[in-house]
């Protein structure tokens, strides 16, 4: 089973939904920020229209009503007036203009001819009536008052702070002041100020008059920041635009206020401004009084339209994305469902199941050419593994019947000792350890009567079964042609010709062929190309039996072989052996050698026959160790004890 | 007749007996200015009974620029009133007998404000400087200091407003440092852009609000007195740790009186009379040292303010530092 992190469906999804969702969010984001740009261009313009539309209407009766102070003055200083007639001026402009509640002639004490110091009569409105005061010291010092001492000192004419009605603590005031000017021993001298008060109760019903979306509303602010109109009521006149940063902790709106008071003009975004909504701010200077208009417009509002189609934008990317991950499924289902089950199906062929059906596509694509090609592969394994079974098992049977063959090979040679329990004159000991293959390794023994033993070792060149039944052969007519009075070379003569005469292989065998007198301990023997054997004494002499120069049976026909003697002295011990024990190999491909094999025999003085042919086979084989057995290992020995009645 | 008359002289012996008992000692305090923050601690012994539990009867009059406390006190119309210490140096330097029994303020909160923009940055930088000043007792540090550093100033008269000094006419000005210069950073100047200039820092440090009594009253109520300075000091320490419900009754006082209550200003205020009252130990004292007392003679009678020594001893009758 797949893990579903490594699916391919999975994996398809992560990839294409990562890579869509990088390009739509570049898409998205791009297109948000330019429809913000473009939404925020419009309220900037739509702000700054309402609001230069505003100031205008502002500026408009500020500057009706800063003519008659200007006219005013004019007069001042171009016609010398009497009180009377000054007087008769201050009511008739007051009168006549609807914003203003009153107006002053202020003179310097002392520049009036009129009167001897203070001199500053005031015209006002009061309940619809006009009265008229002089303004005076101690209760009204004029000359000490903002409205009078900046403009002389600035020399130039200006709107003063909003302040409240002395008498009436709902109203603000604000008062416009023109100084005028005398000539006084040719120097121009101020003389004066000439001041219009309003009330400014307009201006709060015009600057309420600006709505913008919802909630958007404008404020004003005066020189020193002060706020002149301002939707809560609790501001006007009481709270600065910095005290309010003040109070919020907010330094962006104390810098604003700042930018404010020196004339600029901007739009700007004040984050959760009074604490509450973010809003954008447009703000521009009154050039008349150095007042600012603020136009505030909530962040939220202006961005309504835009976030209600950021949220269909981003539902419609949504649904988008179920249907992409829906279709990617489908798809890779329709790409891997074949997939699995060829891997279910091949699971099954490498479990052994060659019948599986491979599954068949009807499309044309990759995955139907991959099916082709295994339903290829799944019918050569096929076929191959047939015909390997087939070998084998002909390979098995044959393994079987050489078996067979090299069971009926040892099955011929004698295999029960002691052979003669009968005999205590000799002792004799035989084993062959055959190698993998079938080997053509033999000895036999045998009595024709009571004083002479027949024994032979022998080796047919080359293995398997033809070495065998060579082998077979070989023992049969060995003990077939021995007779007792036929002298051993005659008999070994007549094998070799038998052999030589039906030998179409060329195949040869090696024969050491002996017979003891029990009696005597005479050995007759011939040796046809055998290794030559030892003579094993009780004192521990090793002795070699010395070569004959004969050649092996089977190669030349005729061949007269000779017959020699030994004779044993008592408890000797005459060892046979094939090549296979001087010929075995250890791992580093070493022989084991005639040197070795005498330096063992020393050891076994003492042994009887048994032991010393076992211990002969043990011996090389912990020469051998791991290294393979390449031949037959025989080994054979006859030990000779001395008759009684000869002794 | 005898025993009638006998009845009599004991039953209206001891009825004046129970109305003495029963008789609440009741007083008038009035400020020297609007009820704001800078008399929260007379504000709060009253609206916290603190002045009910020292025995006494307060009536808090509303003060403002229009009543002056010290005339207010000669002419007898209230009990206790809050002033400075110059004005009621000179009213004592005129023979009217007037005592301090507390002095709150041990620190001038008077201070000289310029513009650095106009490359003022230290004392000397004010020579030749357009400077506006208050009346009377607001000018006589300043002019002190201009003597002290012979600096040729132009002075103006400053209004209730700093429009002179926002309007840029001058280029120093005057301010409370509990009251205008707050107003001045709500102006949209930034304190860095102001240099301060500190009359405590130029050794003419005058302590100002205390409260004061006329002599003849502070010998028939010495306790009530004791009572009314130790209440009023209890009423500031309460002032100072209940910041926000204090804020609530100035607000409260203010605009029954009919003056604008900015809450971040009164804030400010409270906040900066702490410091004034309390400039070392953290503990309203309510004593007026001798050493600050002898500079503030001196500074006077040099300028010509007063004529007479006025002993310590017979102005200041407040018992502090007694365990």
């Amino acid at each position: 089973m797949v893990h579903l992190k490594n699916s391919l469906a999975v994996k398809l999804v992560v990839s294409i939904l990562s890579v869509s969702g990088l390009i739509f969010i570049f898409i998205f984001g791009s297109n948000f920020s330019r429809s913000r740009e473009i939404l925020l261009n419009n309220a900037k313009l739509n702000a700054k229209h309402l609001s230069s539309a505003t100031v205008n209407k502002i500026e408009i009766i500020l500057t009706n009503v800063e003519k008659i102070p200007y006219t005013l003055a004019y007069h001042l200083e171009h016609n010398s007036l009497s009180e009377k007639e000054m007087l008769g001026l201050l009511t008739s402009v007051t009168e006549s203009s609807n914003e203003i509640t009153g107006v002053t002639i202020a003179y310097e004490p002392g520049l009036f001819a009129g009167a001897k110091g203070e001199f500053a009569p005031y015209v006002y409105k009061n309940d619809g009536k006009l009265k008229t005061v002089y303004l005076k010291s101690p209760e009204n010092v004029y000359t000490k008052k903002d409205w009078y001492l900046i403009p002389k000192e600035l020399q130039r004419a200006m709107w003063s702070e909003p302040y409240y009605n002395v008498d009436d603590n709902s109203k603000i005031l604000a008062t416009f002041s023109v100084p005028f000017y005398l000539h006084q021993n040719g120097k121009r001298v101020c003389a004066g100020i000439v001041s219009a008060e309003i009330d400014l109760h307009w201006l709060e019903q015009i600057v309420k008059g600006v709505t913008l979306y919802q909630n958007g509303y404008a404020f004003l602010i005066s020189h020193d920041g002060t706020f002149v109109t301002h939707p809560t009521k609790d501001f006007i006149m009481n709270e600065t635009i910095f005290s309010v940063a003040e109070k919020d902790n907010d330094p962006a709106v104390r810098k604003y206020g700042q930018a404010a008071l020196r004339g600029k003009s901007d739009f700007i975004l004040l984050k959760q401004f009074l604490n509450k909504k973010n809003i954008w701010l447009y703000y521009v200077p009154l050039l008349t009084n150095d007042w600012s208009l603020g136009v505030v417009i909530p962040d939220d509002e202006l961005m309504a339209d835009l976030n209600s189609l950021t949220r269909y934008i981003l539902l419609y990317n949504l649904v988008g994305a179920i249907l992409l991950i829906i279709a990617i499924v489908f798809l890779a289902n329709r790409i891997t469902r074949p997939l699995k089950k060829l891997a279910t199906a091949t699971d099954q062929i490498a479990a052994g199941n060659f019948n599986v059906a491979i599954p068949e596509m009807h499309s044309k694509d990759e995955v139907s050419h991959l099916a082709a090609s295994f339903n290829f592969m799944k019918i050569s394994l096929r076929q191959y593994i047939d015909n390997l079974m087939e070998t084998t098992a002909a390979k098995q049977k044959m393994e079987s019947e050489l078996k067979i063959a090299h069971e009926i090979q040892m099955g011929i040679l004698p295999k029960i000792f002691p052979p003669f329990p009968h005999r205590p004159e000799f002792d004799l000991y035989a084993v062959i350890e055959p190698a993998k293959e079938v080997g053509g390794d033999f000895y036999d023994f045998f009595l024709l009567d009571d004083s002479f033993l027949y024994f032979t070792v022998g080796d047919v060149s080359g293995k398997g079964v033809p070495a065998s039944l060579f082998m077979a052969v070989t023992k049969t007519l060995i003990k077939a042609s021995t007779a007792i009075d036929l002298p051993l070379n005659e008999i070994i003569c007549k094998v070799n010709n038998d052999l030589c005469r039906e030998n179409d292989s060329s195949m040869f065998v090696t024969i050491f062929f002996g017979r003891i007198n029990i009696r005597t301990g005479e050995v007759d023997f011939v040796n046809a190309g055998h290794n030559l054997p030892y003579i094993i004494s009780q004192n521990g002499e090793i002795k070699k039996i010395e070569k004959t120069g004969d050649i092996a049976v089977g190669i030349i026909d005729n061949y007269p072989y000779k017959l020699a003697r030994i004779t044993l002295a008592e408890d000797d011990k005459i060892f046979l052996y094939t090549d296979g024990i001087t010929e075995a190999q250890n791992i580093t491909d070493e022989l084991y050698s005639d040197k070795r094999l005498e330096v063992f025999l020393k050891t076994q003085q003492s042994s009887s026959a048994k032991e010393l042919v076992l211990n002969s086979v043990k011996e090389v084989k912990k020469f051998s160790d791991t290294a393979p057995q390449s031949d037959d290992i025989t080994s054979f020995t006859l030990k000779w004890f001395k008759p009684m009645e000869s002794k | 007749m005898k025993k009638i008359l006998i009845i009599l002289i004991l039953s209206s012996f001891s009825l004046s007996l129970f109305s003495q008992q029963k008789k609440e000692t009741s007083f008038k305090f009035l400020p020297h200015w609007m009820p704001q923050a800078q008399f929260a601690g007379f504000i709060m012994a009253y609206e916290k009974g603190i002045y009910k539990k020292h025995g006494l009867d307060i009536e808090l009059l509303t003060g403002g620029p229009n009543r002056s406390s010290l005339d207010w006190l000669v002419e007898r119309k209230t009990d206790f009133c809050a002033a400075w210490l110059s004005s009621a140096l000179q009213v004592r330097d005129k023979n009217v007998k007037l005592v301090n029994i507390c002095q709150l303020i041990q620190r001038s909160a008077l201070m000289l404000v310029a513009k650095k923009g106009r490359g003022i940055n230290s004392i000397k930088d004010l020579n030749g400087k357009k400077v506006a000043l208050w009346q009377q007792d607001f000018r006589i540090q300043a002019e002190a200091l201009f003597t002290k550093y012979n600096l040729k100033v132009k002075v103006y008269p400053l209004s209730e407003t700093q429009n002179i000094f926002i309007r840029d006419v001058v280029d120093v000005t005057s301010v409370m440092w509990y009251n205008e210069y707050h107003l001045l950073l709500n102006s949209g100047y930034d304190s860095t852009d102001l240099q301060i200039f500190s009359f405590s820092d130029y050794d003419l440090n005058f302590p100002e609000d205390g409260i004061y009594v006329l002599e003849d009253f502070y010998n028939k109520n010495k306790s009530e007195c004791k009572e009314f300075s130790d209440a009023t000091l209890e009423g500031w320490d309460y002032a100072f740790s209940h910041e926000e419900e204090t804020l609530q009754y100035v607000k409260k006082y203010l605009t029954k009186a009919k003056y604008a209550a900015n809450e971040m200003h009164q804030r400010w205020m409270l906040r900066q009379m702490k410091k004034l009252l309390q400039p070392d130990a953290g503990v309203a004292s309510g004593e007026l040292r001798a050493r600050d007392y002898q500079n503030v003679i001196k500074t006077l009678k040099e300028s010509g303010y007063i004529n007479n020594d006025i002993s310590f001893k017979d102005f200041f009758k407040a018992e502090y530092g007694t365990p």
